[in-house]
């Protein structure tokens, strides 16, 4: 059975989701790969659109919206790769 | 040497050794603060409790090292003989590094087996303070104690390298694994002085081995 993630794992998974799509993802797309509510996504969305780690792009002429990871959500995506890497060195 | 040899507790292997282990305790300082400094940054990063009492843990570990180190290079050098007015401070820094070495050790296990629970933390704690207070063969008590947990810290890492099954994870567990077996060396040392040595060499390897680890996670 998979461990609770916390919610840096959370923030984490929405970026690599993000990273893993080219850096620009569906909101859908988003929803299916974090594996969250629609309430808990909008949550976390909310908050990395506050801290500038991602952007939301709309094509108005397609009638779509798109998540975008910007360059301090990448540092940011480097940078829990590592916190995660300790953690996991220490089984914490 | 021969005053050195009878009185401070910390003293106890081969004269021939005498300065090297101090480089070892210096290298054993700059190591777990690199630790104590991952740790504070992913605490910073994610303001997550653990972290904080890691890098605390390695934090006590470190200034015991230094204390030792600090200590011994005084008396090795001959900037005086352990004694100032009839107070024997080599045995008191000796004491000091006994008390940060087990707190840091005690923040550690914790840590490491996840007890939150502040009645358990304070009740190890008080049991640890009573050890200090009522000890006396400092050397051999404090190194029975630490091989004590060291042993439950090294199989917590090693339940965690079978779960993790990465190369971090097992350097964690050798570095403790290590820091164990130094810990029998050094309570055989009593009666065999030169395993003082071995013991000193096991402990350079466990904290090598975290210093690997500590490079791999920042490459």
């Amino acid at each position: 059975m998979s461990e609770r993630r916390d919610r840096l794992d959370i923030i984490g998974d929405i970026l690599k989701a993000i990273q893993d799509k080219g850096g620009k993802i569906k909101p859908t797309h988003l929803l299916y790969k974090s594996n969250l509510s629609h309430e808990g996504m909008k949550r976390y969305i909310d908050e990395l659109k506050t801290k500038l780690m991602i952007i939301e792009e709309e094509d108005l002429k397609k009638k779509s919206r798109h998540f975008m990871i910007t360059e301090r959500g990448l540092n940011f995506l480097q940078d829990y790769k590592k916190i995660r890497e300790f953690t996991d060195s220490f089984g914490l | 040497m021969v005053i050195l040899e009878n009185w401070a507790a910390s003293l106890i292997g081969p004269s021939w050794f005498y300065g090297i282990d101090t480089i070892f305790q210096i290298m054993f300082v700059i190591i777990t603060l690199l630790i104590y400094s991952l740790s504070v940054k992913a605490f910073k990063f994610s303001l997550d409790k653990k972290f904080k009492n890691l890098g605390l843990s390695f934090f006590f570990i470190s200034l015991a090292f230094l204390i030792l180190a600090l200590s011994n290079l005084a008396l090795y050098s001959g900037f005086y003989d352990g004694t100032v007015r009839g107070i024997n401070f080599a045995n008191l820094f000796y004491l000091a590094h006994v008390f940060f070495m087990l707190i840091g050790y005690s923040v550690l296990l914790l840590v490491s087996l996840k007890i939150k629970s502040k009645r358990v933390a304070l009740l190890m704690f008080s049991f640890m303070l009573l050890f200090i207070a009522f000890a006396f063969q400092y050397y051999l008590k404090f190194h029975l104690v630490s091989l004590m947990m060291l042993v439950f810290i090294a199989y917590n890492f090693w339940e965690n390298y079978l779960r993790k099954h990465s190369i971090n994870s097992g350097l964690v567990f050798v570095t403790f694994y290590f820091l164990t077996i130094a810990e029998l060396f050094f309570l055989c040392s009593v009666w065999m002085p030169t395993l003082y040595v071995m013991a000193q060499l096991m402990q350079m390897v466990g904290f090598l081995s975290i210093l690997v680890m500590y490079k791999k996670v920042l490459k």
